[in-house]
C-alpha cells in the first residue's frame, strides 16, 4: 500500500544519517523526520477513530477485526524483536552509530524495513480494520442495515482512492531515493556527501508536494464536491439520509421499504427528508419564522438548513424590512463586534472536517489547506454558514432576526408623533431606539435625552408610527439639502427642527407655499424663481408662529432663534407613500 | 396500436398523449393538458411523445390525480380568454385545490409531491410543498419527529444549545 512507501522514505533518511558526518544536514533531516513522523501519526490516527466508530456497530466486523487483531499482535511480536535488534539505529537517538561496512550497512537497512513493516500493523491497525470492513461488507450478510454497508463501502472507496492514487506517485519520487542512497556509501567525498543529501531532502520535498496533490486533487473531485457539510454528516454517521442521495423518487420508496423498523414505526408520517431537493426548500421557504426556528430544532440536518441566511433574510425583510435601516444593521454588528472582543459570546470555532485537519497536521500544509478551504467556501453559498455548537453563531441573519423579535436587541428608527397625543409633536418624525415586544406587537422608543431632560421612554408604539431612517443624517447633525433649487409650490417636505441648540433635531412634515405677492395662478407663479422658500406648516392656525417660514434657496444653513426654534436641512418627499403616511398624521383639530 | 392511438385527436383537434404509470395504467390527455408537466412538454417539443409517456416514478393512483389536476388547470387556462368563465373557474379551482390537498394522506401527498417534482409541475409542486408548511404551523420540534418521521439525532447538548437559540418560537 501507500503507506509502505511512506515508510519506505523513511529509511532513505534513516541511511543518510548513518553514513554522514555533516551537522547541519543531519539537523535538517532530523527536523523534516520529525515533522513526518508527526503528520503520519495523524494521517493513521485520525481516520482509525472514525472507523472504529463505524466499526464498532457491527457484530460481525467487530469478530472480523479480532481474528485480524490477533494477526496483527503476532505480527507485533516480531516487530519488537525486529526493534530490539534495530534499535541502536533509531534515529531519534541522536548519536547515529557508523556502520563500518556496506553488508552491515545492507543489514540495516533490512532490518529497517522490517521494523518499519511491523510498525505499519501495530501502531495502528488502519489498514487490517480498513480490509476486513471493506470485506465484511461486501460480503455481509443480507439483513445488514443498509446504511452500514454504505458506510463501509465508502470507507473502502476513500481508503482505497487515498492508497491508489497516492502510492503510484510515491513510487516514483522514493525509488530514485533509494537508488541515490544505495549507491551512496561508494561516495567517499565530502562534497559528493553533501551532494547526496541535498538531492535526498530535494527527492522528499517532491515527494511531499505529489503526495498532497493528489490528496487535494482526491478531496476536490471525489466524494460529492467534498462539502464539508456532507463530510460532517457523514462522520455523524446520520441515520437519515439527505434526500440528494436517492435521484428518483421510485428508488427512494424503495430504499425506505428496506430500511423497515424506522419507516413502519410510523407509517403514516410523511417523510419530510427524503423530499426533493427543490420540494424541501419549497417548503422551507413557505414556513413562517416560528416554525422555521422549531423545525431547526429537529435534527441535525434540519438545524443546517433552517439556519441558512437566505431563509432568513426573506423574514427579516417580510417583517422588518420597514423599521430596519443601515443605521440599525450598523449597530447590530458593532454589537456583535463589542461581544466578541469582549469574550462575552466567542466566536466559535469552525469545526474542521477530517480531511481540513489532516491536511493542517502534515508539513507545506498550507497548499492543502488553501486547497481544501477554497474548495470549501466553493462549495458552500456565501452566505450560509451552517451555525457551528455549542455556542449560538450570533452573525447569521436568523440570529438578527431573533435578536430583534425577542427584543433583545435595540434598534435605531423614527417614530412619528412622538409621545403619541403630545400636541408639540404632532406631525414630526424623531429618532429614537425601539425595543419590540412580541406579546404586543409593539414597540417601546426610548428617545435620546434632550438637552438636561432625561430621555423618555414611550411604550405601545404602533408598527405604523415606526419608520427606518430615510436620510443617514444623524439627529445632531445638520443634514446637507439637496432639494433647495428644485422646490417649487405645492411640493411636500420633511425639514429639521430642534427647540435649542442642545436637542436633537426631528423631522417636520411640511408644504411649499407661495410668495405673499404671488396669486397662487398656476401659470403666472414665479414662486419657484425666487431667491427664498415658503415653507408651510398648515396644521396649525393661520397667525401661529409655527405656521409658516422661509429659507434661503442659495445659503440655507440651520435657521432660527431661541424662541422659534432652528430649521435645518430639508428634503424633498419623493413618493407617495412617504407623502400618504405623514398625511395619516393629520391632527382633526387645528393646532396653535 | 400506442402510436395510433397517440395520433388520435379529440373534437377539438388537439393532439393526445398516452400518460403510462409504473403500474402500467394508461392515461389519454390532451396536449394542452400534458404540457402543464414541463418534463411533457420538453418531450413534445422534442416531439418522443408518439409511443405514450412511460412514467416509472409514478403510480397509477397518483396520476390519475396528477391528471385530474391537470384537467382542471388546463380548463382554467383555455377559459382565460373570457372573463365571467375564468372568474367562476378560479373559485371552482380554488375549492377543487384545496379539497384535493386536504384530503390526502401523508404518504399520498408524499408522493404527489414527487410526482409534481418528477413531471416538474411548478403549480402542483407549490400547492403541495405549501401544505407541508401548513402541517407544521404551530407545532413543537417534538410533534414535527413525529409527523415527519425524523429522528432526533442532536447530542443532548447540541439540543440544548439549539433549543436554547429557538425557544421563543415555542416555549410560550
Amino acid at each position: 500500500m501507500g503507506k509502505g512507501k511512506v515508510i519506505t522514505s523513511k529509511q532513505a533518511m534513516t541511511m543518510s544519517i548513518l553514513v554522514d558526518d555533516y551537522e547541519t544536514t543531519r539537523v535538517l533531516v532530523l527536523l523534516l523526520w520529525e515533522a513526518f513522523g508527526w503528520g503520519q501519526r495523524w494521517l493513521w490516527l485520525a481516520p482509525r477513530k472514525q472507523k472504529r466508530a463505524v466499526a464498532s456497530a457491527n457484530d460481525d466486523a467487530r469478530r472480523g477485526e479480532a481474528e485480524e487483531g490477533g494477526r496483527g499482535r503476532q505480527e507485533s511480536f516480531g516487530c519488537k524483536a525486529a526493534v530490539a535488534t534495530s534499535s541502536p539505529l533509531s534515529p531519534l537517538s541522536g548519536a547515529a552509530p557508523y556502520p563500518a561496512t556496506s553488508p552491515s550497512l545492507a543489514r540495516a537497512v533490512h532490518a529497517r524495513s522490517a521494523v518499519v513493516r511491523c510498525t505499519t500493523t501495530t501502531t495502528s491497525t488502519t489498514t487490517a480494520r480498513t480490509g476486513t470492513a471493506s470485506h465484511r461488507a461486501r460480503n455481509a450478510p443480507l439483513h445488514h442495515h443498509q446504511q452500514q454497508q454504505q458506510d463501509y463501502k465508502r470507507l473502502l472507496v476513500r481508503g482505497r482512492g487515498r492508497g491508489s492514487a497516492s502510492s503510484s506517485l510515491l513510487l516514483i519520487s522514493t525509488l530514485p531515493a533509494f537508488t541515490l542512497m544505495l549507491v551512496a556509501p561508494a561516495a567517499t567525498h565530502k562534497h559528493c556527501k553533501l551532494v547526496r543529501e541535498l538531492g535526498l531532502v530535494a527527492l522528499l520535498l517532491v515527494r511531499e508536494l505529489l503526495h498532497h496533490s493528489a490528496s487535494a486533487a482526491c478531496a476536490w473531485s471525489g466524494e460529492g464536491g467534498g462539502s464539508s457539510n456532507k463530510e460532517r454528516e457523514r462522520e455523524r454517521g446520520v441515520r437519515i439520509m439527505p434526500s440528494k442521495a436517492k435521484p428518483e423518487p421510485a428508488l427512494a420508496a424503495r430504499e425506505e421499504g428496506e430500511e423497515g423498523t424506522e419507516a413502519e414505526l410510523n407509517a403514516a408520517a410523511l417523510p419530510l427528508l427524503d423530499l426533493p431537493e427543490l420540494a424541501l426548500e419549497r417548503v422551507l421557504e413557505e414556513l413562517e419564522p416560528p416554525s422555521l426556528a422549531a423545525m431547526a430544532c429537529v435534527c441535525v440536518a434540519l438545524r443546517d438548513r433552517c439556519s441558512a441566511d437566505t431563509l432568513w433574510g426573506r423574514h427579516v425583510n417580510r417583517k422588518w424590512g420597514r423599521v430596519l435601516g443601515a443605521a440599525a444593521r450598523k449597530e447590530w454588528e458593532a454589537e456583535l463586534a463589542a461581544r466578541r472582543s469582549s469574550g462575552a459570546l466567542p466566536r466559535p470555532a469552525r469545526r474542521r472536517s477530517l480531511a481540513d485537519s489532516l491536511a493542517c497536521a502534515w508539513p507545506f500544509s498550507w497548499i492543502t489547506c488553501r486547497w481544501l478551504k477554497g474548495n470549501a467556501v466553493a462549495a458552500e453559498p456565501a452566505a450560509a454558514t451552517p451555525s457551528p455548537l455549542p455556542s449560538p453563531a450570533t452573525d447569521t441573519v436568523a440570529a438578527w432576526y431573533r435578536a430583534v423579535e425577542c427584543g433583545e436587541f435595540s434598534f435605531p428608527a423614527q417614530v412619528y408623533n412622538r409621545e403619541d397625543g403630545h400636541v408639540g409633536f404632532v406631525l414630526s418624525c424623531y429618532d429614537a431606539h425601539l425595543r419590540y415586544d412580541r406579546r404586543t406587537d409593539t414597540f417601546t422608543a426610548r428617545y435620546p435625552p434632550h438637552g438636561r431632560k432625561p430621555a423618555k421612554e414611550e411604550s405601545g408604539v404602533q408598527w405604523s408610527r415606526v419608520r427606518s431612517p430615510p436620510v443617514s443624517t444623524p439627529a445632531h447633525d445638520l443634514h446637507a439639502s439637496g432639494c433647495l433649487g428644485d422646490l417649487r409650490p405645492g411640493d411636500h417636505f420633511e425639514i429639521q427642527w430642534r427647540k435649542n441648540k442642545d436637542f436633537p433635531y426631528g423631522w417636520w412634515y411640511g408644504v411649499v407655499g407661495h410668495q405673499e405677492t404671488c396669486n397662487a395662478n398656476e401659470h403666472l407663479c414665479r414662486c419657484h424663481e425666487d431667491d427664498m422658500v415658503v415653507l408651510e406648516f398648515k396644521h396649525y392656525a393661520a397667525g401661529s408662529r409655527w405656521r409658516q417660514t422661509t429659507v434661503s434657496r442659495k445659503d440655507h444653513r440651520e435657521k432660527g432663534d431661541e424662541t422659534d426654534g432652528f430649521y435645518g436641512g430639508i428634503r424633498k418627499l419623493q413618493t407617495s407613500d412617504e407623502i400618504s403616511t405623514w398625511r395619516k398624521f393629520w391632527p382633526v383639530d387645528v393646532l396653535n | 396500436m400506442a402510436a395510433a392511438a397517440a395520433e388520435a385527436t379529440t373534437d377539438g383537434g388537439g393532439k393526445m398523449i398516452i400518460l403510462i404509470s409504473a403500474d402500467g395504467k394508461r392515461f389519454e390527455v390532451t396536449e394542452a393538458v400534458a404540457s402543464q408537466s414541463q418534463l411533457i412538454s420538453n418531450m413534445i417539443e422534442d416531439d418522443c411523445t408518439e409511443n405514450g409517456v412511460r412514467l416509472p416514478n409514478v403510480d397509477g393512483d397518483i396520476l390519475t390525480m396528477v391528471v385530474d389536476y391537470c384537467n382542471m388547470h388546463a380548463g382554467d387556462a383555455a377559459a382565460a380568454g373570457d372573463t365571467m368563465k375564468a372568474s367562476s373557474t378560479e373559485e371552482e379551482l380554488k375549492k377543487f385545490d384545496a379539497e384535493l390537498v386536504q384530503a390526502l394522506e401523508n404518504p399520498v401527498l408524499f408522493k404527489l409531491i414527487l410526482a409534481a417534482n418528477f413531471l416538474n409541475i411548478k403549480s402542483l409542486l407549490d400547492m403541495t410543498c405549501q401544505r407541508v408548511a401548513d402541517m407544521m404551523s404551530g407545532k413543537t420540534p417534538e410533534q414535527m419527529r413525529e409527523t415527519f418521521s425524523i429522528e432526533n439525532d442532536f447530542t443532548p447538548e447540541e439540543e440544548a444549545a439549539i433549543r436554547q437559540e429557538n425557544a421563543w418560537a415555542f416555549d410560550d
